[in-house]
């Protein structure tokens, strides 16, 4: 993160191996744990990585920019219903043509939506993005030649890749999720890393000085909110594979909520954060709904409530903590 | 050479006039101070020059090129840069950080999406310069919330450098500082170099009288005096404002 931890690197092995650890056991629990579970957990799996996916391309413009949308699920549901409308209502199968129009359709909706969001900020911008988000929604609940409204759109194929040789399951589908995962979790990592990135928390932080040191920081935003858009725009690609049919649901306010929730939980500003609050929220979300269906909203409230009192910052900057004590004193043991 | 000329400038705050047909020019290379009682105009004009604010009348030219309503990082990129009086830092980020930002800022490198910040080689170097120039190094790592008053003044001032302007707006750099601090920034101003024209309003006036070679003084929004500094302290309406309030608060 800063330049004080890449400076600390002269570590003795034990240490290294410490330092690697929290890497190498997500990487068992994302690479070799799928190919030993049931099928169901594997689709369970699925859902983190792609809400992970979405919820990262948020915390770009929330964690790291300082804009609180409550849209965003506008980006993830444009790409969704792009590549649903192409495949199910027109018959175009390819699905690198029509994830790439989906991406670009996404990113195109923030182009045009982040004109008007970035008119105002702070509060204004989290109420207006709420506005746009509810007019795509209504349009997709309205539109019904080509959204089939509350209907919705059902995929009942896996994506065609044009590889004969490959056969779709559950488990596949879970590693193709997780290319795209790494991808896009690589490319936002190198995005926030770098001098725009950088600008990008000097808004976030001081947005007048910003502009005194020669910033044009509306283009920033503006950019960060099509970057946002975009990668949003992959998760909402991948989506409706997943869940099988595209409803207006998936544009609505309670994705962009979960969305926001996955961020706070999990820790803004930290791009791995979100990841971790995806796993939290969609394993309590599949466990609530064995257990105690219904009782949904109260549970994710009662976990935000407790976040929010008790994990200020969230559960990453807390686990950063602990593992940094539990590092230092088995370091010194 | 002329690199400031300011025609007529006027800001109307609702119906208050902060700043009345205000002209002057300052010549490349040199320091003026602005000085005036609360309320005067000061940092009205200095947001005028720096673009945080667009003006009511009047035209400003920078080295002859009319900038009046030209955005605030525009004119950054033109060589103008400012401090605040208000210190205006990031505050959660590190010392090296808020280095960075100011020196990436008029650079193309800003726009880079890929490339790891911490692989510019040549602005760490400029950076570790200038924080030796302000006495932090060794600091670089220390969030700039953790820094004292003093050592954010000073950082304060190295942002507004870091572009290497060409017109500098110091806007009460040493305000809240101990008279050893204070006579840090004198030095630092003293010693910019000659191709760096300085624009200074303080209340200091061993700051004033250290650095400037010209004074305006402003008043209720309007330039009543404006000359050397002996000029300045001999004159009558300065007197007036400046001593008279003073004799009537200590009286």
């Amino acid at each position: 993160m800063t330049l004080a931890n890449l400076k600390n690197i002269r570590q003795s092995p034990r240490e290294q191996w410490l330092r690697w650890a929290p890497y190498i056991a997500a990487g068992v629990v994302f690479v070799l744990v799928p190919l030993l579970v049931p099928t169901y957990i594997n689709s369970l799996l699925t859902k983190i990585l792609i809400f992970a996916i979405f919820a990262i391309s948020l915390d770009i413009i929330m964690g790291y920019t300082g804009l609180p949308s409550l849209g965003h699920a506008a980006f993830f549901g444009v790409a969704g219903y792009t590549v649903s409308i192409l495949l199910v209502l027109h018959g175009i199968e390819n699905f690198w043509l029509i994830a790439l129009l989906g991406i670009l359709m996404a990113a195109l909706a923030a182009a045009i939506l982040g004109i008007i969001a970035l008119r105002v900020s702070g509060i204004y911008f989290l109420l207006v993005t709420f506005a746009l988000g509810m007019l795509l929604y209504s349009m997709a609940l309205k539109w019904f030649w080509l959204t089939r409204g509350v209907q919705g759109l059902p995929m009942v194929s896996y994506p065609d890749l044009g590889l004969s040789w490959l056969t779709w399951n559950n488990t596949s589908f879970y590693y193709f999720v997780f290319v795209f995962f790494i991808v896009c979790f690589f490319l936002m990592y190198r995005l926030v890393n770098s001098p725009f990135g950088r600008a990008l928390q000097g808004i976030r932080e001081n947005e007048p000085r910003m502009h005194a040191l020669g910033y044009n920081t509306w283009l920033y935003k503006y950019i960060a909110f099509i970057i946002a858009g975009l990668f949003a725009g992959v998760a909402g690609v991948l989506f409706p594979y997943y869940a099988r049919i595209m409803t207006p649901y998936s544009v609505g306010v309670t994705i962009s909520t979960l969305a926001m929730l996955i961020c706070i939980i999990g820790g803004l500003g930290t791009l791995w954060g979100p990841l971790i609050g995806a796993v939290v929220i969609i394993v309590v979300e599949y466990l609530s709904s064995v257990y105690v269906p219904e009782r949904w909203p109260l549970i994710l409230g009662g976990l935000f409530a407790i976040t929010v009192m008790f994990l200020r910052g969230g559960i990453a900057p807390y686990l950063l903590r602990l593992w940094k004590r539990v590092s230092y004193g088995s370091a010194k043991g | 050479m002329e690199a400031l000329r300011v025609e007529g400038l006027s800001k109307d705050f609702g119906g208050v006039r902060a700043l009345q047909s205000v002209s002057f020019s300052v010549k490349a290379g040199e320091h003026l101070a602005i000085i005036g009682p609360n309320g005067a105009g000061k940092t009205t004009l200095f947001n005028l020059l720096g673009g945080q604010l667009s003006p009511t009348a009047g035209r400003v030219y920078l080295f002859g090129r009319e900038i009046t309503n030209m955005a605030a990082h525009s004119r950054v990129h033109l060589g103008i840069a400012r401090s605040f009086q208000l210190t205006s830092l990031f505050l959660n980020l590190t010392v090296l950080e808020n280095i960075l930002l100011a020196l990436q800022g008029t650079r193309s490198s800003r726009f880079q999406v890929f490339r790891s910040a911490t692989a510019y080689e040549h602005l760490h170097t400029r950076a570790q310069e200038l924080l030796d120039s302000i006495d932090l190094r060794g600091k670089e790592d220390d969030p700039v919330h953790a820094l004292s008053y003093g050592e954010q003044r000073k950082l304060e001032i190295a942002l507004s450098l870091a572009s290497e302007p060409k017109l500098l707006l110091l806007d009460e750099p040493s305000s809240g500082l101990t008279t050893a601090e204070s006579a840090d920034i004198t030095s630092m101003i003293r010693n910019l170099g000659a191709d760096v024209t300085v624009i200074l309003v303080a209340h200091d006036m061993d700051l004033v009288f250290g650095v400037a070679e010209r004074i305006i003084v402003l008043h209720y929004g309007e330039i009543i005096a404006e000359g050397t500094g002996e000029r300045i302290s001999a004159d009558p309406r300065v007197k007036e404002i400046y001593i008279g309030e003073e004799a009537e608060g200590s009286a």
